[in-house]
């Protein structure tokens, strides 16, 4: 896949936020809920036995001798970022005249790792479907992302046969990530859904979707007869042409996605629907920013 | 020409451009799309719309249609109809031609030959000498002519070379008739021969007959073969033989007396083949008055036993029924008073007929002067003994029959009110006549002039040898035309088939 880095300028000023404290074991610059080695003073908890005595709180003795308190910080570490990418078959369909809805999943995932990368998260980017297979690359600051980007860039759109409930699984390596985004289209059978949005809202206490479509995708034309071609399976199917046939499909789409918000809503999910003649820099500095899953400036 | 050519020809023609258009016609556009999860939704259109387009569906179903009708038109179309045929007539002395029955039969088969190839033209050749009858001709009357030959007496020439010169790239087919040796032609010529198909015991190919006459003569013409003898039945008792003889089939004429009505059986042999059948028409009875002096007499009796009269015999004077008659016989000197259709009188002349009367003769030499006439059919004069007779002075509109050196003895003539008078200066009584079978001839003859008989019954169903068609060699140029045809569209079928099954790929 291309990936746009002409976007990541426009995220320099741009880091991700999730609702909840940072649970990365390293130490990052998210406050986390564990207090700890911080140097920001959260609270204190009387000595237990074991307690580093560095940290008992000598003054607050000498106001109330007979009470030894422990002083604790709030400790800043990093998140745990997933983030996957559909590169099935449906994904390499065309998104603008000269770029793919996977081009434009993999920017998006290269953007979200350079968020989590230049704030020291944890970060895992994998693909699944992809001609090469499901891969992954895993860093914790920027020199990660070269790996990343050559991870993105080798991907193809392809007829894997990956189970993306297991490489979510995988990825998230037995813990669950503080943000999830999977990178998808969604337009898979129904059960594949259910089992992907039920692996996505498991593996990250913050699941995102970012359903990825064309214009195309949503709307066609179907003025006139054709023929489509399923990207994936290579099946077609003879489309009479018509406004009823456009009625037809627009309902259809309308029930597909009134349905896939349902699913999100019901699990957890925060799904975010891409068109992909936005922008993606436009979509991270408005869309993501309004969700609030980017947020301005530095803090967590 | 039959109507299947140029259909199938109009349809070859309109086929072209459809098959042209078709595989000329824009292609449906192909979309790659992100998946087949919504097109499900069509399967809620109403059927109208999930029709394949029109577009598509109609040049498809011409292609299909047209080259249904054109293998349809293959399979209809009359073979061979327009190849030339060159028919090889064998005139030799023993051509079965010489024999009639196998000629006629053999007319019908290439007349029948000819109606099926309306536009086939026809050449005759002959073998003795060999040598073109009748060249390239549509005329089926000038082929069938050709047919009817003398025998030559010479034995049949070699036809080969001839046969080989008309056996051109045209391919005609070769109709043979006869024993012909065809050894020698190209086999590219079909070869048809027509023999006759063999039989087995006599046959009775044709029986016909006269209708029953006065006096219940019937004559029959017997046709058969393998049988010199026919037997002619009636109600299961022999009436009569017919002596058949003849090169070919052999026939004869046999004169049977049986009364009108009856059936005849004529027999060759115990098949049904060789049997047939004839029913005699029924006569109605002529009402006949005899007026004489002697009601016992020959005129009387003979009129009472005559099975075709309805007789009533009056003195002169006496009162009868009343008419009309068809019949008016007398013997008697009184005038006469009664009407009829016909009015014989015998041993006089006729004042009231208008036949006056002449001298008498003392045992003359009777002549005939009008053998042809119907009244005299079977009945000879000249040769009677007569002792006295009366000579007429017919009118000048009379005819006479019979005459003497004395004047006519015998006359007829037709009245102003159209009754016929037929007039014997003859006596019964002083010749020979009422003993002879000439009498009983020619009161029949009245009575057939008072009443016509019936219509001759129609003749047996004529059994013709029968021809059979064998030993047809060789392949039709046209027919294997045709094949290549039928395999270069049923070809270009299966490669549309497939170049449809390419760009539509394999449904979900």
């Amino acid at each position: 896949m291309n990936v746009d880095t002409e976007l990541f300028r426009a995220l320099a000023r741009l880091r991700l936020h999730t609702p909840d404290a940072a649970r990365g074991r390293q130490q990052g610059e998210r406050r986390a809920k564990a207090t700890g080695s911080g140097v920001e003073f959260a609270d204190h908890r009387p000595y237990q036995a074991g307690d580093d005595l560095r940290r008992v709180d000598w003054n607050a003795w000498q106001r109330q001798p007979g009470q030894v308190l422990l002083r604790l910080f709030s400790e800043d570490r990093n998140m745990h970022v997933v983030v996957l990418v559909d590169a099935t078959g449906s994904m390499g369909t065309k998104a603008d005249a000269h770029t793919t809805k996977l081009d434009y999943a993999g920017t998006l995932a290269a953007g979200f790792a350079l968020l989590a990368l230049a704030n020291r998260d944890f970060v895992r980017v994998g693909c699944y479907g992809g001609a090469q297979g499901a891969e992954a690359a895993t860093g914790h600051d920027m020199a990660a992302m070269p790996g990343v980007l050559k991870l993105l860039r080798r991907t193809e759109a392809g007829m894997g046969c990956d189970d993306p409930r297991d490489i979510l699984l995988a990825l998230a390596g037995g813990r669950r990530s503080d943000l999830a985004v999977l990178v998808s289209d969604m337009l898979c059978a129904e059960d594949e859904m259910e089992n992907t949005l039920r692996a996505l809202a498991t593996i990250g206490h913050t699941p995102v979707l970012l359903q990825v479509v064309s214009p195309d995708d949503l709307s066609p034309d179907l003025s006139k007869p054709q023929r489509m071609v399923d990207a994936e399976t290579g099946l077609s199917v003879h489309i009479p042409g018509g406004p009823e046939v456009e009625r037809a499909w627009a309902t259809a789409r309308d029930a597909w996605l009134d349905d896939l918000t349902a699913r999100c809503r019901r699990l957890g999910i925060r799904r975010v629907l891409v068109r992909t003649d936005t922008p993606a820099a436009t979509l991270f500095r408005e869309d993501l920013r309004r969700t609030g899953l980017v947020v301005l400036g530095t803090g967590g | 020409m039959t109507l299947v050519a140029p259909a199938a020809l109009l349809l070859l023609l309109a086929a072209a451009p459809i098959v042209w258009f078709f595989l000329r016609r824009p292609p449906v556009p192909s979309r790659a799309v992100s998946s087949l999860l919504l097109a499900r939704a069509l399967a809620t259109l109403p059927q109208r719309s999930r029709r394949l387009p029109r577009n598509e569906l109609v040049p498809l179903a011409l292609m299909l249609g047209a080259l249904l009708l054109l293998v349809t038109a293959i399979s209809l179309r009359p073979r061979d109809a327009s190849r030339p045929v060159v028919v090889v007539l064998d005139d030799s002395e023993t051509s079965p031609l010489a024999r009639t029955d196998q000629a006629r039969a053999i007319e019908d088969a290439i007349h029948d030959l000819a109606l099926s190839r309306p536009d086939a033209t026809f050449t005759v050749v002959g073998l003795s000498p060999p040598g073109l009858r009748v060249e390239g001709t549509t005329h089926i009357q000038r082929v069938l002519d050709a047919l009817v030959v003398a025998p030559d007496p010479g034995p049949a020439g070699d036809p080969g070379p001839l046969l080989r010169a008309l056996c051109t790239e045209d391919a005609p087919t070769l109709v043979i008739a006869g024993q012909v040796d065809v050894s020698g032609v190209p086999p590219r010529c079909t070869r048809q021969f027509i023999t006759e198909a063999p039989t087995e015991g006599p046959v009775l190919r044709a029986l016909a007959s006269t209708a029953p006459n006065s006096t219940g003569d019937v004559w029959l013409h017997v046709v058969a073969s393998g049988a010199d003898t026919a037997i002619v039945e009636h109600a299961g008792t022999q009436v009569g033989t017919v002596k058949l003889a003849g090169p070919g089939p052999a026939e004869g004429v046999a004169r049977v007396t049986v009364p009108p009505g009856s059936t005849l059986t004529v027999r060759v042999g115990d098949d049904d083949a060789a049997r047939s059948r004839v029913a005699l028409p029924r006569l109605s009875p002529a009402r006949t008055l005899v007026r004489t002096h002697h009601p016992d007499g020959y005129l009387a009796t003979l009129a009472t036993v005559h099975p075709r009269l309805s007789t009533t015999v009056r003195r002169p004077g006496e009162a009868a029924p009343a008419g009309p008659w068809d019949l008016l016989l007398t013997d008697s000197p009184a005038p006469v008073a009664d009407s009829a259709a016909v009015v014989a009188v015998f041993g006089r002349a006729a004042p009231e007929l208008g036949v006056m009367a002449g001298p008498t003769v003392q045992r003359p030499t009777v002549t005939v002067t009008a053998p042809d006439d119907p009244l005299l059919h079977l009945v000879e004069l000249d040769t009677l003994h007569i002792t006295t007779a009366a000579t007429l002075r017919p009118p000048a509109n009379a005819t006479i029959l019979a005459s003497t050196a004395s004047g006519p003895i015998a006359a007829h003539r037709t009245l102003e009110d159209g009754r016929t008078a037929v007039v014997f200066g003859i006596s019964l009584s002083e010749s020979d006549l009422p003993l002879r079978a000439d009498f009983v001839h020619l009161v029949a003859n009245l009575v057939d002039r008072a009443a016509p008989p019936a219509e001759a019954p129609a003749p047996a169903p004529e059994r013709r040898p029968a021809i059979t068609s064998a030993g047809v060699s060789g392949s039709s140029p046209t027919a294997v035309g045709w094949t290549w045809l039928v395999v270069v569209a049923l070809t270009l079928l299966a490669m549309e088939g497939l170049w449809l099954a390419r760009r539509t790929g394999r449904r979900p």
